[in-house]
C-alpha cells in the first residue's frame, strides 16, 4: 500500500504527541515512589537470603584458614571477618594426620555404588510399573514410597544385628545396599513417572519392528529418558552422600569411616574441639556438592518437584 | 478395596498410573513385569520390612546383647510399658513433638516467603535458587558441624555479631543451655530444610495460572485477600508434600541432635530417635529398642496418614 | 505368500464398550485395502489387533495364512507406519531404519546395502546420518515407511500417515506412498478418516461405521453401487443428496414423490433393482449425486423436474458447486459427514427458511449462467437414482 501524502501526515501526527509527552520520573509519582521502594525492599530481602544461606560457608572457610592459634585466640577485633593470618595447615593436618582422604573415597565408593544400583534397579521397576500390565502396580508404588518415609534409627537395630550375623559390620559395601532405602522410593517415582509420559507409540514402534520388551527398554525408552536418569543418579548420590546414622552405626575403624562420619569423630575425638580443622574437613567435603549443584541445579529442582504434584 | 481406589478416595496423585501399552502376549509381559520390580521390591523390603518385623519380635523379647548370656525370653508387653515408666521416653516424646511442631510452622512460614520470593522473575533469580539449594544438599553433618562453629562462643559468628552490634548474649555457650541449644538445633535445621519446602511450593505456585489472579483482581480482591483465598487452597497439594516430608522428618531427627548436642545438656535435647540409637547401640537392648522403633513406625504412619487425610485436595 | 485375513474379528473393551463387531476381510497377497470410516469407527483398532498391539476379543487374525492371534507383533512380522511416524529421536534416520534389522541380527554389511537402496528409494540418501529432529513432516514419514521397506515384511500397516501433513503435501504423498506400497508388493492394509484418500489409493476400500463393516469393493463400486445410506453418504464429495420419498402407490409407470415433486423411474432401474416393485405406497430414501443433477432456467420436456432455490455457488474454476434448497425432507445419515466438515454447516445454509425444505450440491458446467436466490430447474438423471431402505438403510436391489 503506497503511502500517500495524508497517510504519511497522519502518521506523523500520530506519532508526534507520543513522543513529545515529557517522560515522568519514578520516583516523582507517588505510585512511582512506592513500587520503587517496594522493589529496592525485595531485591534486599533477596540479598538477605542470599546472606543467610552463604555466609555460613564463608564463615567455615575462614575459621579453616585459621591458625591453630588464632582459633585458640577466638574470633575478635583482629581476628574477625577475616582471620589475621591466613593458613592451609589445616587442610594439610587433615589429610596428613587424620589421612581424611581415605574417608572421602570410602564416601564416594558407597555414593557411586548406590547410584548405580538405584538406577539399575529403579529403571527396571519404573518401567514396569509405567508400561507392563502387573496387577497391584498401585499398591507396589505406595510400598516403594512408603519405604522413603520409614524412621532411619528403627532400621538400624535389626540390621545392625543382621550385618553382625553375616560378619558385614565395620564394612562400606553393605551401606550401598543400606543407602537403596534413601534413594529408590524418589528415583523410582521420578523414572515411573517420566516412562509414563513418552509417547506410547515409540514403544509400539519398536516392538512391531521386532524387538522385545527388555529390547525397548534397553534401546529406545533408556536412550530416550537419559535426562530423567541423570537427574535421579544425581539425586540419588545426594541422598547417599549424606547417610551419618547408618555409616554411625555399623562402621568401627576409622578406615572404614565415610567422611560425614569421619569428621563428627575426629572433632569429637580431640580433647579441644579445634573448628578450624573441623572446618577444613567440612569444606572439603561440600566442594563437590557445591559444584554438583550449581552444574545441575535445574535438573536437582525439576526431580525434585517431578510428578509430586501433577501426579 | 483396591490401593487404587483408596488412593483415588484419598485423592493422592496418580498411584494407579497410566495404563500399560496394552498387547498380545499379555501374561509374558505381566510376568516380565512382575521379574523386573522384584528387585526394587525385594531390597526395600530388605531394608525396612525386615527391619520392622525384628524390631516386633525383638520388643516382645528380653534381648540384650552385652548381657551375654542372659537367657533372651518372652517378656510380653514389658518392653512396651517401660517405655512409659522410667525410662526418659514420654519426656523425649513431648520435647520431638515440640521440635517438630515448632520447626515445621517456622520453616513453612519461611519456606513459604521464599517461594514466593522465588516465583517473581527478577533478575538473578537462577543465582538465588542455586545459592539456596547448596544449604539442602549438602549433608546435615555439614549443617551441623557448620553451625556448632557459628554458634561456639569463642570461634562462631553469632557471638561476634552479638558483641559487635552490643546485643545480650554475646558471650552464650549456646549449647551449653536447654532452651539455648534447641535453638541452635533449630537454626541448623531451617537452614537446611527451609530450601526444600521452598522448593516443592514454588512447584506448586508455578502450576497455578496466572489469569487466576487477574480474574481476581478485576473482581477487587486485595493482595492479601488473593493470597488467602486464591493461593493457599491452590497451593495445597504442595503443601501436603512438603508437611509430609518434613513433618516426619523433623519428628525423627536424629544426625543434628547427636552432632550438635549429643542429647545434651544433659539429656534436654534427647529426641525419639536418639532415645532409639542409644537404646540400640550404646545399652544393646534390642527389646527395648524394638519397642522404641515399632512406636517410631507406628506414630510416623498415622501421623503421614492424617496429614494426607486432612490436606487432601478437594475438587 | 503374504495375505492378512480377519475372520469375524471382534474387539470387546473392559468397559463393555465394542470397538470392533465380527469383522471379516481379506487382503489378498500385493492388495493394498484401505480401512475407512469416521474417528470412532473402529478402524485403528482393527489395524492394531492385526499388528499385535491389541488383545482380540474375538474371531481369528490370519497372516500369510497362519494364525497370529496369540503372537506377539515381533512373531507377526508385520511392518507398521504410525500415525506420528514414531521416529526415535536418539537415532538418526539410517539407524531407524535399520534398526529392525539391527535386531535381527543382519551382518553389518547386509543392513548398509539395504538402507542404503531404500534410502535411494525414498530420497533420502543425503539424510541418512541426521537426527529426525531435523526432518521435515513429508521427510519424516518417508523414514517411516522406510522402515518397513527394509524388511520385506508379511504385512504393511499404516495408521493414518497422511493426516499430519499438510493438504499439497499429501496429494503429493498419496502418490508416493501408493508407488511405495506396489514396490514392496505385500498385503497392505490402510487405515484413514480421509474418503479422497480412500478411494484414490485402494484397490479395495471397506467402510467401517460403529465398528461394523459397511461394504469392502473396489472404489469405483462403493461409488456407483453403495450398499447402505451410511457409504453412500460417506463416500464422495460433495456428498450424495438424500431425501425421504414414497413410491406411488400405482399406475402404470413407476414413480416416487419427493415432496411436492415426482420422479419417474425408468425401467433401467427397475432391472437393476426388482424389490423396488416391494416399496410400491412406502417410504423410502432417494439419493442422487451431486453430478447427476443437471441445473438450468428452461422446463424442459422431461417429467421428473424439480424447481429449487439457489443459496449458494461455488466457483471452483472447472466447475460449479450450486448449494440449493428444494421442498422435500432431507436424509442425513448418522455419522457420514466426513471428517472436519461440521456437522452442523449443510442445515445452517438457508436456514430460517420456511420448514419443509432440504438443502442439496449440484455440480454443473461454469458456463451456466446461475445467480444466487434465483429459482431453476432440477433435472435428475434418473438412472443414477439410488434408492435405499428407511428402515435398514439398505440399498433397494434385488
Amino acid at each position: 500500500m503506497a503511502s500517500t501524502p495524508a497517510s504519511t501526515k497522519l502518521s506523523a501526527a500520530v506519532a508526534a504527541p507520543v513522543a513529545a509527552a515529557p517522560r515522568v520520573r519514578r520516583w516523582r509519582t507517588w505510585r512511582g515512589r512506592r513500587r520503587l521502594g517496594g522493589q529496592v525492599l525485595f531485591y534486599l530481602g533477596v540479598l538477605v537470603v542470599l546472606l543467610i544461606a552463604l555466609f555460613p560457608f564463608y564463615w567455615i572457610l575462614r575459621t579453616s584458614l585459621e591458625s591453630n592459634a588464632e582459633f585458640v585466640q577466638g574470633v575478635g577485633s583482629t581476628n574477625g571477618l577475616v582471620p589475621a593470618h591466613l593458613t592451609l595447615s589445616s587442610y594439610i593436618d587433615d589429610f596428613t594426620q587424620l589421612h581424611f582422604l581415605t574417608p572421602l573415597l570410602n564416601s564416594a565408593i558407597v555414593a557411586f555404588g548406590t547410584t548405580v544400583v538405584t538406577i539399575v534397579v529403579a529403571s527396571l521397576a519404573g518401567y514396569a510399573l509405567a508400561r507392563l500390565p502387573i496387577r497391584g502396580g498401585g499398591a507396589i508404588l505406595t510400598f516403594v514410597l512408603l519405604a522413603g518415609f520409614f524412621p532411619v534409627l528403627a532400621m538400624v537395630g535389626p540390621l545392625f544385628l543382621l550385618y553382625r550375623d553375616l560378619g558385614l559390620l565395620d564394612n562400606i559395601y553393605p551401606l550401598i545396599i543400606t543407602y537403596l532405602v534413601y534413594t529408590l522410593p524418589l528415583s523410582t517415582w521420578l523414572l515411573r513417572n517420566f516412562f509414563a509420559q513418552i509417547p506410547k507409540e515409540l514403544e509400539e514402534a519398536a516392538l512391531v519392528d521386532g524387538a522385545s520388551r527388555l529390547q525397548t527398554l534397553r534401546k529406545v525408552v533408556i536412550p530416550v529418558s537419559i535426562p530423567a536418569v541423570f537427574t535421579a543418579g544425581i539425586l540419588s548420590f545426594i541422598l547417599a552422600w549424606n547417610d551419618f546414622a547408618f555409616a554411625l552405626s555399623f562402621l568401627d575403624s576409622p578406615s572404614k569411616f565415610t567422611a560425614p562420619l569421619a569428621i563428627v569423630v575426629f572433632g569429637q575425638s580431640q580433647f579441644e574441639t579445634y573448628f578450624n580443622r573441623i572446618d577444613a574437613a567440612v569444606v572439603v567435603i561440600t566442594i563437590p556438592i557445591a559444584i554438583l549443584v550449581l552444574i545441575a541445579q535445574r535438573r536437582i529442582v525439576s526431580g525434585l518437584t517431578a510428578g509430586s504434584l501433577k501426579g | 478395596m483396591g490401593t487404587r481406589s483408596v488412593a483415588r478416595r484419598l485423592r493422592l496423585p496418580s498411584i494407579g498410573g497410566p495404563p500399560p501399552i496394552a498387547g498380545v502376549a499379555r501374561k509374558a509381559d505381566r510376568r516380565l513385569g512382575y521379574a523386573l520390580v522384584a528387585p526394587a521390591v525385594l531390597l526395600l523390603l530388605l531394608v525396612t520390612g525386615f527391619p520392622l518385623a525384628y524390631n516386633l519380635w525383638n520388643s516382645f523379647h528380653n534381648v540384650i546383647l552385652s548381657n551375654a548370656g542372659a537367657p533372651q525370653n518372652f517378656v510380653g508387653l514389658k518392653n512396651y510399658a517401660e517405655l512409659f515408666t522410667t525410662t526418659g521416653f514420654p519426656q523425649a516424646l513431648a520435647r520431638t513433638l515440640g521440635f517438630m511442631v515448632v520447626s515445621v510452622v517456622l520453616e513453612t512460614i519461611a519456606g513459604l516467603a521464599l517461594a514466593l520470593m522465588l516465583h517473581r522473575a527478577f533478575r538473578g533469580r537462577g543465582l538465588l535458587r542455586a545459592a539456596i539449594l547448596i544449604p539442602w544438599a549438602v549433608p546435615t553433618v555439614v549443617s551441623a558441624l557448620l553451625w556448632t562453629t557459628m554458634f561456639d562462643p569463642r570461634s562462631g559468628f553469632v557471638d561476634y555479631l552479638l558483641g559487635i552490634l552490643h546485643l545480650p548474649g554475646s558471650q552464650t555457650t549456646w549449647l551449653a543451655g536447654e532452651w539455648t541449644a534447641w535453638a541452635a538445633v533449630l537454626v541448623a535445621d531451617a537452614w537446611k530444610n527451609v530450601p526444600f519446602i521452598a522448593i516443592i511450593l514454588l512447584a506448586g505456585l508455578q502450576l497455578i495460572p496466572g489469569d487466576v489472579y487477574e480474574a481476581a483482581r478485576i473482581d477487587g480482591a486485595s493482595t492479601w485477600q488473593s493470597f488467602r483465598r486464591m493461593t493457599l487452597p491452590l497451593l495445597r497439594p504442595a503443601l501436603m508434600v512438603a508437611l509430609v516430608f518434613r513433618t516426619l522428618q523433623a519428628f525423627l531427627v536424629f544426625d543434628i541432635i547427636y552432632i550438635m548436642t549429643g542429647g545434651g545438656p544433659g539429656t534436654t535435647t534427647e529426641t525419639l530417635s536418639y532415645l532409639n540409637w542409644q537404646a540400640f547401640l550404646v545399652d544393646t537392648n534390642f527389646g527395648f529398642g524394638g519397642a522404641i522403633s515399632v512406636s517410631l513406625v507406628v506414630i510416623s504412619l498415622l501421623m503421614a496418614g492424617a496429614i494426607v487425610f486432612v490436606m487432601r485436595p478437594r475438587t | 505368500m503374504a495375505t492378512i485375513e480377519l475372520d469375524h474379528v471382534t474387539k470387546v473393551y473392559p468397559n463393555k464398550n465394542q470397538a470392533v463387531s465380527e469383522l471379516s476381510l481379506d487382503v489378498a497377497d500385493g492388495e493394498f485395502m484401505v480401512l475407512v470410516g469416521p474417528s470412532g469407527c473402529g478402524k485403528t483398532t482393527a489395524l492394531r489387533m492385526v499388528a499385535g498391539l491389541e488383545e482380540i476379543s474375538g474371531g481369528t487374525v490370519r497372516i500369510g495364512g497362519r494364525v497370529v492371534n496369540d503372537l506377539t507383533p515381533k512373531e507377526r512380522d508385520v511392518a507398521m507406519v504410525f500415525q506420528n511416524y514414531a521416529l526415535y529421536p536418539h537415532m538418526t534416520v539410517g539407524e531407524n531404519i535399520g534398526f529392525s534389522l539391527k535386531l535381527r541380527h543382519l551382518d553389518k554389511a547386509e543392513i548398509n546395502r539395504r538402507v542404503q537402496e531404500a534410502g535411494q528409494t525414498l530420497g533420502l540418501e543425503s539424510m541418512l546420518n541426521v537426527k529426525p529432529a531435523s526432518l521435515s513432516g513429508g521427510q519424516r514419514q518417508r523414514v517411516a515407511m522406510g522402515r518397513a521397506l527394509v524388511r520385506e515384511p508379511a504385512a504393511f500397516l499404516m495408521d493414518e500417515p497422511l493426516s499430519n501433513l499438510d493438504a499439497k503435501l499429501r496429494v503429493q504423498m498419496r502418490a508416493e506412498v501408493s508407488r511405495i506400497q506396489r514396490r514392496l508388493g505385500v498385503a497392505t492394509l490402510y487405515v484413514t478418516h480421509d474418503q479422497t484418500e480412500a478411494m484414490t489409493m485402494g484397490d479395495r476400500v471397506a467402510v467401517l461405521a460403529h465398528g461394523v463393516l459397511q461394504q469392502c469393493e473396489p472404489p469405483q463400486t462403493l461409488y456407483d453401487h453403495p450398499a447402505n445410506l451410511f457409504v453412500a453418504a460417506f463416500i464422495g464429495s460433495p456428498a450424495m443428496n438424500i431425501y425421504q420419498g414414497e413410491m406411488e402407490a400405482d399406475g402404470g409407470e413407476m414413480a416416487v414423490r419427493l415432496g411436492d415433486h415426482r420422479i419417474v423411474i425408468p425401467p433401467s432401474q427397475q432391472e437393476a433393482r426388482p424389490a423396488l416393485g416391494g416399496y410400491r405406497g412406502r417410504q423410502l430414501a432417494v439419493g442422487i449425486r451431486p453430478e447427476h443433477l443437471a441445473v438450468g432456467h428452461e422446463l424442459p420436456d422431461n417429467p421428473s423436474i424439480i424447481p429449487a432455490e439457489i443459496d449458494l455457488l461455488e466457483s471452483l474454476g472447472a466447475e460449479v458447486i450450486v448449494h440449493f434448497r428444494i421442498k422435500a425432507d432431507h436424509i442425513r445419515p448418522e455419522g457420514a459427514v466426513p471428517e472436519g466438515e461440521d456437522q452442523t454447516m449443510p442445515l445452517t445454509i438457508g436456514a430460517g427458511v420456511s420448514d419443509k425444505t432440504a438443502p442439496g450440491v449440484a455440480r454443473v458446467d461454469p458456463r451456466v449462467q446461475l445467480k444466487v436466490g434465483e429459482t431453476v430447474t432440477l433435472v435428475p438423471d434418473t438412472d443414477h437414482l439410488q434408492f435405499f431402505d428407511l428402515e435398514t438403510g439398505a440399498a433397494i436391489s434385488s
